[in-house]
């Protein structure tokens, strides 16, 4: 699984903190998912994608293997 | 803009050190009872020691473990917790497993480990049929 939370972040000029709390997890948190050592939850995905006003899809995207 | 909180509790820094303290409280209590007054005051030392201890980590709510200690666990802090939980039941498991060994192998009864191993997978059976309801 890859993602683009990094790149939407610091588009918005957002600390890695400020997104946490926004989103209402810790920093550790969004540098795991940054860095692709934690899959979020679905509730979390969608509220990632609410925030950025994305979909879901334009910030998580499969392998190409199709793995995770 | 507002979006929904993932965070599953409310920030409860002080719930695991007054947790900590009442069952050490607890045991001194039962030493006492029991007539085991020269070991009190190392135990009211760490009872007091570990309180202090998850009261400053439990403050800390920015780190992983000062979150999961404070009762206000995000989503992955969640499963931390979780894994650790499971992981530290599997080496309770090992000790009970080896408990009885070394008692069976002395030509005891493997009390109590053997009452302990079956307690433990009775409950595990029983919490395995009622989490798959959930």
């Amino acid at each position: 699984m890859r993602n683009r939370l990094r790149e939407l972040r610091t588009e918005q000029e957002l600390s890695q903190a400020e997104l946490g709390d926004a989103l209402g997890v810790s920093r550790q948190t969004i540098i795991a998912i940054e860095r692709g050592r934690y899959l979020p939850s679905l509730p979390l995905a969608l509220s990632m994608a609410r925030y950025f006003s994305v979909r879901v899809e334009d910030i998580f995207s499969l392998d190409h293997k199709g793995g995770r | 803009v507002n979006v929904p909180t993932t965070r599953t509790r409310r920030p409860r820094w002080w719930l695991t050190p007054t947790t900590m303290f009442v069952l050490g409280a607890g045991l001194i209590v039962a030493s006492a009872i029991g007539g085991s007054y020269g070991a009190m005051p190392g135990e009211i030392v760490i009872v007091i020691g570990a309180t202090v201890l998850f009261a400053v980590l439990g403050r800390r709510s920015r780190s992983d473990v000062g979150a999961i200690m404070g009762g206000s666990p995000d989503e992955r802090q969640v499963g931390i917790e979780l894994r650790a939980t499971a992981a530290a039941g599997i080496g309770l498991v090992i000790i009970l497993i080896i408990g009885t060994m070394v008692e069976l192998a002395l030509g005891h009864s493997g009390q109590p480990w053997v009452s302990l191993g079956a307690a433990f997978g009775v409950l595990y059976l029983g919490f395995i049929f009622l989490f798959r309801r959930r």
